[in-house]
């Protein structure tokens, strides 16, 4: 199997399902989903870590889950943003912008 | 309040669980109906969406990590899986947990003893002043100290380790007592524990304050003892107050039980003999050194006052921090706590072993079952956390059962110590806190030291790994019999040292010796009266058929003493006898004749000849008295002084109204004692009862703690032993039951019987033999830190035998076992 599609570089899982939840309540598998869609397949999230991230961010405050009706009518567990949660996002996407704009200057060509 | 829920909601682990599994459900479902619309048939699609998911146990598992209170709640299955698997192994379980309760109840059993004196309050600046040699202090330079120097802001003086009669009559009850002068109990940071505690002002009051001990035995912890009166050595006292539980005065490890106010002494009718040993509190900022300073500057000067003791100059003041404890026995009650804490050490370290190698064994018998949970996705980091478990559950069980073994031993060992004297002096082991404390760090720290190895292990076996010959056990096995020669050995040097104790010759022969302690002080009679009565029981005595001589001092050797200073040569201690002394002590005479018995004379010692008139003929000297001969060298305070000179005094007229009276016998002492008890409490005028001992129990009673010690040390070396073969046995029963097959396949190839044999013997024999010859090094290292301490051939040899004996012992059964293996059932079974 090749690795045509990045998986999600570790601890960025954390800021991509924040944004995720920032565009409203959401279920795991609608939260994978978005994320593969969004990024136009460019990312790809492992299930297998997905679900112990989003309890560990449920346990740190940020998301809180809640048991509603799926569209399809079957009953799943949403998450949501927290007030907590928002903050932590902005905080998160501060220091991804950081990070990034650290290492593309690095990779800059340099002219001497 | 958020934790609150988080905490209640993780501990409903069953809702939990079914919330994950609904959770992964929907996930998955959601996947194939994904892959189904996409085109895919049903059955391919369910395997390809478990095969992008991974394993669903795992990632529930990680789930479950996630919570925060998440470890609680795998403690407690972790616990109870442990729980579950110790009961369906109850020998495993019973053998393991008797190691710990040896090894933590031996623990616990010493640290009761130390703990009762090494935790005792002693407040930070409070410091001991004395002279450099030891002497007791006089009455006069504790008061001119007090009054004038500059660097003390409290000052107290004590008499340490009197013996005080109780009560009136032939019933009253010996006990360790002090005298106190000054500020002695609010210097040391005592409170009571009911009334209170006496203070400078009182000292002209007969005030006594009684311990904790005391009050329970003695007044049924009566709430209202304050105020009370109480007999002490024939005299009417108040009792102010009970010392708290934890305060056992300044003759540690002995507990001092009543202490009095020097009302009766005061001021003294020789303020210039020594009977104080001195304390006090440093001012703020002030340093020991400084103080110091001071403190023999003050000394020059008061010197200067009083022209007859110019001679101290050569005896300077010291100023030093506490051990206050006065006691003779002190050094070496510390010594042996040292060895001993060091020994139980050494047993608690062995037994983790035993426990380490019994779960290593295990390990390896449930290598299946932990495969099995390992292929079905539990964490490694959790099977470790599930093995210590079942450590910490065999930790409990062994520190709750060793703290009782430590409670029932406590008492025994007590037995041992010289409540068997007729002093019986009390020593203290009570379990309270910092017991239990310790009981429980050791617990917490065998898990560490016992089960997480064996744990790691376990946890890193992989499937079709043969079984290799456990090379960590087989080192275990040689560290403890290593460490058990170690402790044995440790033992057989004490047990020399004591006896070598035991014969040192202390001067005078305590064998057939009897003696008895007057107090005719509130006899009521003048000192002509008191020379006539002691004339009476001298006569008496020396009347009963088998005494061969009766002779009276003042002072005694290992006794009620107080040393004087006599002379214009400097502080020499010296005792007031009368002239059938030497005879009576068996002391003998190097020089000169006996003093007759109406004569004022001086005896010397060698050590005082040596000291003071080298290259002079002593029979020519004069101190107060004629010196007519030279005494042999002997102990006078402890067993373990080095010579010192000292000046017998021998008085014609004896009239003090302390004395003891020393009867030598043909026979032995013991018969004699009742004989010459009844005799004195017929003609004892005073209200204080005599008190009778044989010589050797006079001079035992030093040499009670190095006694406790040795046995002690015997019985722990025994139980180190016995720990160490436990564990050889089990390694050998284990190789065995590892090795069948083999064995089988060896026989069934016509291997000999002798071949198999020689297969168990050698595995015991090279760990027998390695830890012996490491523990025989261990010990010969061991035995320079001790004074005097030598390893001889015949404890080595008495060592080596034992164990050879033992380790055979240990490997008959194995080895009877590997002769009968039969390759045909063996086999099949494989």
């Amino acid at each position: 199997m090749g690795k045509t599609r990045g998986d999600v570089l570790q601890g960025t899982l954390d800021l991509l399902v924040l944004k995720t939840l920032a565009g409203g309540p959401m279920h795991g598998y609608g939260i994978a989903s978005r994320i593969e869609q969004v990024s136009e397949e460019l990312l790809r999230v492992e299930e297998g870590s997905l679900y112990p991230a989003l309890h560990r961010i449920e346990q740190a405050g940020w998301i809180r889950a809640r048991w509603k009706r799926s569209e399809n009518g079957r009953p799943a567990k949403f998450y949501r943003l927290t007030a907590a949660g928002q903050k932590q996002l902005q905080q998160e996407e501060e220091r991804w912008r950081k990070l990034t704009r650290g290492v593309s200057r690095i990779l800059r060509p340099v002219y001497r | 309040m958020s934790w609150i829920r988080r905490l209640t909601a993780s501990l409903d682990t069953r809702k939990l669980d079914r919330d994950l599994d609904r959770e992964l459900a929907f996930h998955l479902a959601m996947r194939e109906h994904e892959r189904i619309s996409a085109g895919a048939a049903p059955e391919d699609a369910r395997r390809e969406v478990l095969h992008r998911f991974g394993s669903v146990d795992r990632t529930k598992e990680a789930c479950r990590e996630q919570s925060t209170f998440g470890w609680l709640v795998a403690l407690r299955q972790d616990l109870r899986y442990a729980a579950r698997n110790l009961r369906r192994n109850p020998a495993f379980t019973a053998a393991a947990a008797a190691c710990l309760a040896i090894g933590i109840g031996a623990n616990t059993v010493v640290f009761s003893f130390v703990n009762a004196f090494l935790f005792q309050p002693e407040p930070p600046g409070v410091v001991r002043v004395g002279f450099a040699s030891g002497s007791p202090i006089p009455y006069r330079d504790f008061e001119e100290w007090q009054r004038t120097n500059p660097v003390f802001d409290r000052m107290f003086a004590y008499a340490p380790g009197e013996l005080f009669t109780l009560g009136r009559g032939p019933a009253g009850r010996q006990v360790l007592g002090e005298t106190t002068v000054g500020d002695y109990f609010e210097t040391l940071g005592v409170t009571p524990a009911v009334g209170r505690l006496p203070a400078p002002r009182d000292e002209l009051q007969p005030l006594a304050v009684i311990s904790c001990q005391l009050w329970r035995d003695l007044y049924r912890a009566d709430p209202a003892i304050a105020g009370k009166a109480i007999w002490i050595d024939g005299r009417p006292f108040t009792i102010a107050g009970v010392a708290p539980e934890r305060f056992h005065g300044m003759m540690a490890p002995w507990s001092t039980e009543v202490w009095i106010t020097a009302a009766l002494r005061l001021p003294p009718a020789d303020p210039g003999t020594g009977w104080l040993a001195v304390g006090a509190h440093l001012k703020d900022g002030v340093t020991l050194r400084q103080a110091a300073g001071a403190m023999q500057a003050l000394a020059r000067e008061v010197n200067s006052h009083h022209p007859d003791s110019q001679r101290r100059s050569h005896d300077p003041l010291v100023v030093e921090r506490p051990g206050l404890s006065t006691s003779p026995v002190w050094q070496v009650f510390l010594m042996m706590s040292v060895v001993l804490m060091a020994v139980v050490g050494i047993i608690y370290l062995i037994a983790c072993a035993n426990v380490a190698g019994l779960l290593m064994a295990r390990g390896a018998a449930r290598r299946r079952e932990i495969f099995i949970r390992l292929s079905l996705g539990v964490s490694r980091s959790r099977l470790v956390r599930q093995l210590l478990a079942e450590g910490m559950l065999l930790a409990l069980l062994g520190a709750a059962a060793g703290t009782a073994v430590a409670f029932l031993a406590g008492n025994a060992t007590a037995a041992l110590f010289p409540k068997s004297i007729s002093h019986g002096f009390v020593f203290q082991h009570d379990i309270d806190l910092h017991v239990l404390a310790w009981t429980l760090a050791l617990a917490v720290a065998s898990v560490l030291f016992a089960a997480l190895l064996p744990s790691l292990r376990a946890s890193r076996q992989n499937l079709g790994a043969p079984g290799r010959t456990p090379r960590l056990r087989q080192g275990l096995i040689v560290a403890q019999v290593a460490a058990s020669v170690l402790v044995l050995a440790t033992a057989g040097i004490f047990i020399r040292s004591f006896q070598k104790a035991l014969a040192v010759d202390p001067g005078f022969n305590a064998a057939h010796l009897v003696t008895v302690d007057l107090n005719l002080h509130d006899a009521g009679r003048t000192p002509a009266e008191l020379h006539k009565t002691y004339q009476q029981m001298k006569g008496a005595l020396a009347a009963i058929p088998g005494v061969d001589s009766v002779s009276l001092a003042a002072e005694f050797p290992f006794g009620n003493q107080h040393v004087q200073s006599l002379l214009d040569l400097g502080e020499v201690a010296a005792a007031t006898v009368d002239a059938d002394y030497f005879r009576a002590l068996g002391i003998p005479l190097v020089r000169g004749r006996e003093p007759l018995a109406d004569e004022s004379a001086v005896v010397v010692n060698q050590e005082f000849v040596r000291h003071f008139w080298s290259g002079r003929d002593p029979l020519l000297q004069s101190l107060r008295g004629p010196v007519v001969g030279v005494a042999a060298d002997s102990k006078y305070w402890s067993l373990a002084e080095s010579p010192r000179p000292f000046i017998y005094q021998v008085q014609p007229q004896f009239d003090r109204d302390r004395a003891v009276l020393a009867v030598r016998t043909q026979g032995p002492a013991a018969g004699f004692a009742s004989q010459v008890g009844q005799l004195i409490r017929r003609l004892n005028p005073a209200p204080a009862p005599a008190v009778i001992q044989t010589g050797e129990q006079r001079l035992h009673m030093w040499l009670e703690p190095q006694r406790a010690a040795a046995i002690l040390l015997g019985v722990l070396g025994f139980a180190a032993l016995a720990l160490a073969i436990t564990g050889l046995y089990a390694l050998l029963a284990q190789m065995l039951v590892e090795r069948t097959p083999e064995i089988a396949v060896r026989v069934a190839l016509g291997a000999s019987r002798m071949q198999v044999l020689t297969l168990v013997l050698r595995q015991s024999g090279v760990l027998l033999a390695g830890g012996t010859a490491l523990g025989i090094a261990a010990s010969a290292a061991v035995a320079h830190l001790f004074p005097g301490g030598m390893l001889d051939a015949p404890t080595l040899l008495a060592i080596v035998t034992l164990l050879a004996m033992v380790g055979s012992a240990a490997t008959a059964l194995p080895a009877y076992r590997a002769l009968r293996v039969d390759p045909a059932t063996a086999l099949r079974s494989e």
